[in-house]
Order: structure tokens, then C-alpha cells, then sequence
């Protein structure tokens, strides 16, 4: 193997240890027997990869967490509303729009049910109401006359008082 | 980096404070460091530690399990820290030039002998600063972090071949700083 081939491959994946067991091993056996690629590798080691070997890690200040916490509590409470709507807008979205249908038919029966008999009810009540009135009208106030004949009894007025 | 339990990560991304918060305590100081490898500034490396998290937060639901945890950490810190030192180049227009770089070295072998009883802090931080910011993240991933060269790729989103040729420039730059002043010296 020809020296600039070596220092090439010592550059990157000899000395960074990611050479196959065989490619290192000729490698190896090279710097055995050639002073000068031996030397370059020394060098390069020694300028290139030790002193970075040495750092350590370092340790950022515990301000750095609660500004993090801090951000994340605000994002939080300015996420919530967002939610609310997405979850209302889930709540009218029909994933079975069979199902849909039927409900919507029933809802409609169910509306119309309710809203006739409510209709019905005023008009008797109201009916019922008027009838009292016009009653009490006849009963004598003074103004009005008062004639049996002018009450609907269900039976003609002789037969009753016979 | 020792990587985070799936259990950890579901009940983070489920909105659990504390389980976020033990996944701070365990990445923390290794995204903060790569930061500031890459910014050479405790401020910088603050702010994007910061921002990493807040990254990690409102996106950990989308974490898929085709990469580790670890290596997703790891590609949002780097992104984040290469985009503010661009950033800022940008807006102070002034690139990293290779004289640059050799006037910056000098500091590293000015005395051969007492290279190694300087401050190992000073020596690295004035390695990593001659290097660009791409060649930077290689070496800072690879040497410091102890990565293959699959998982750089992976992080940085870019081929393996482009992760060896950018680690032999930067070592190629570093040895050619210290030869310079080697024969400086000489003069």
C-alpha cells in the first residue's frame, strides 16, 4: 500500500477506529515498516485528536430549565383555547354520515312533536280562556243580559228544567 | 449521550412536565456543550440550549422511532447552532477566512513545549474556532461525542462520504496550522 493512500485513510476512519479488522491490521503492518507514515500519525493524533479528546462536558445554568419551564406553562396557556375550538369543530364533524342522517331525521320528528303539541295546547287554552270571559260577560254585569237560551248547555232549556 | 427510554418519551410528548424534565436533566449538558463548541459563546450556547428544548417540546410528538432519540437531539442542536453562527456572520458579513484561521492558530502551538500545560479549555476552544462551522460539527460530533461516522450522517442529514471529507479538511486545516507555525518558529 503506497504511503499517500495510508495518511489518507489514517485522516479519517483509522484514527476515528472505523476500519474493517483486516484494512486495519495492513494499515497496522505498514507503520511497522515505514518511519515516516508512523510519524504522521503521531502527529496527527497528538494535533488533532487528543487535546479535543480532553474536553468535558460542561453544564448550562439552571436559569436555562426555568426559562424552558416558564415558555412551556405560557405555550400551554395559549394552546388551551385552541383546543376548545378544535374539540368543539370535532363535535359537529360526522365520521358516519348514515348515522348523521338518521339523527338528523329523528331530531326533526322529535322537534315537530313537541312543537305541535305546544300549538295545540295554546289554542285550547286559549279557546278555553275566551269562553270564560264571555261567560262571566253574561252573567251580569250590569250591561250585559242574562238569557238562558244564550248558554249552551248541550240540551235545549226545557228539557233541563223538566 | 446515554439514550432516553421510549416510556420516558411518550409520556413527554403525552404533555408529562416531569418526564420532559427528566429528559432535560439527562440531554442538557451535552446539547449545551455542542453549542457551545460551536458558538464559543456561553450566551449563544444558553439560547440554543434553550431553543433545542423548546424544539424538543413542540415536536416530540412527532418523533418517529427511525432514529434515536439521541441523534434527533443531536441533528436539532447542531441545525440550530450552525443556522445563529451563520445568522450573526451574516449580519456582521464577515466570514472565516484561512488567514483568519492561521492568525487564530498561532495562539494554539505558539510554544510547542508548553502546549500541553496551557489551559486544555483554551487549546480546544482555539482549535474548534479556526475550523468552519460544517468541518466543525464533523470533528465536534466524531472526536468529542464519540459518534460513527453513520450516525454524523444521519444528524446532519448528509452522506457518509461528505462526513470523511469534511473531517480530513479540518484535520488537514488543524495540521497545517502547526506546521506553519512550526516552521515560523524556525525563521
Amino acid at each position: 500500500m503506497k504511503c499517500k493512500k495510508v495518511q489518507d485513510m489514517i485522516k479519517t476512519d483509522y484514527i476515528d477506529g472505523e476500519l474493517d479488522a483486516s484494512l486495519k491490521s495492513r494499515i497496522d503492518e505498514h507503520l511497522r515498516i515505514c518511519p515516516e507514515c508512523r510519524r504522521f500519525e503521531e502527529a496527527l493524533r497528538e494535533g488533532t485528536v487528543d487535546p479535543l479528546k480532553k474536553a468535558e462536558l460542561m453544564q448550562p445554568s439552571e436559569a436555562v430549565w426555568e426559562n424552558i419551564r416558564a415558555a412551556i406553562e405560557e405555550e400551554r396557556t395559549r394552546t388551551f383555547p385552541a383546543i376548545s375550538i378544535s374539540a368543539l369543530r370535532d363535535l359537529f364533524i360526522f365520521r358516519k354520515p348514515k348515522l348523521a342522517i338518521v339523527a338528523a331525521f329523528l331530531l326533526a320528528v322529535i322537534i315537530t312533536f313537541f312543537s305541535v303539541r305546544y300549538y295545540v295546547s295554546q289554542n285550547a287554552l286559549e279557546g278555553y280562556l275566551q269562553e270564560q270571559v264571555e261567560f262571566l260577560d253574561l252573567l251580569g254585569n250590569g250591561n250585559g243580559v242574562f238569557d238562558l237560551e244564550d248558554i249552551d248547555i248541550g240540551i235545549p232549556g226545557e228539557e233541563y228544567l223538566l | 449521550m446515554q439514550d432516553i427510554s421510549r416510556d420516558v418519551v411518550e409520556r413527554a410528548s403525552e404533555g408529562d412536565i416531569e418526564a420532559f424534565e427528566e429528559i432535560y436533566r439527562i440531554s442538557a449538558s451535552y446539547v449545551y456543550t455542542i453549542a457551545y463548541r460551536v458558538t464559543h459563546s456561553k450566551e449563544d450556547a444558553e439560547e440554543v440550549t434553550q431553543d433545542v428544548f423548546m424544539g424538543v417540546y413542540r415536536n416530540i410528538g412527532k418523533f418517529q422511532s427511525r432514529s434515536t432519540f439521541k441523534t434527533w437531539v443531536y441533528r436539532i442542536t447542531m441545525n440550530i447552532a450552525i443556522n445563529l453562527i451563520n445568522r450573526r456572520k451574516r449580519k456582521t458579513g464577515r466570514t472565516i477566512t484561512y488567514d483568519d484561521a492561521i492568525s487564530a492558530g498561532e495562539n494554539i502551538y505558539a510554544h510547542e513545549g508548553q502546549l500541553y500545560k496551557e489551559d486544555d479549555k483554551k487549546v480546544i476552544e482555539s482549535m474548534l474556532r479556526v475550523l468552519p462551522p460544517e468541518q466543525k460539527a464533523c470533528i465536534v460530533l466524531k472526536v468529542m461525542e464519540g459518534l460513527k461516522y453513520k450516525e454524523i450522517a444521519e444528524i446532519l442529514k448528509i452522506n457518509i462520504n461528505t462526513v470523511r471529507s469534511r473531517l480530513k479538511r479540518a484535520r488537514e486545516r488543524l495540521l497545517a496550522l502547526r506546521k506553519r507555525e512550526a516552521s515560523g518558529d524556525e525563521v
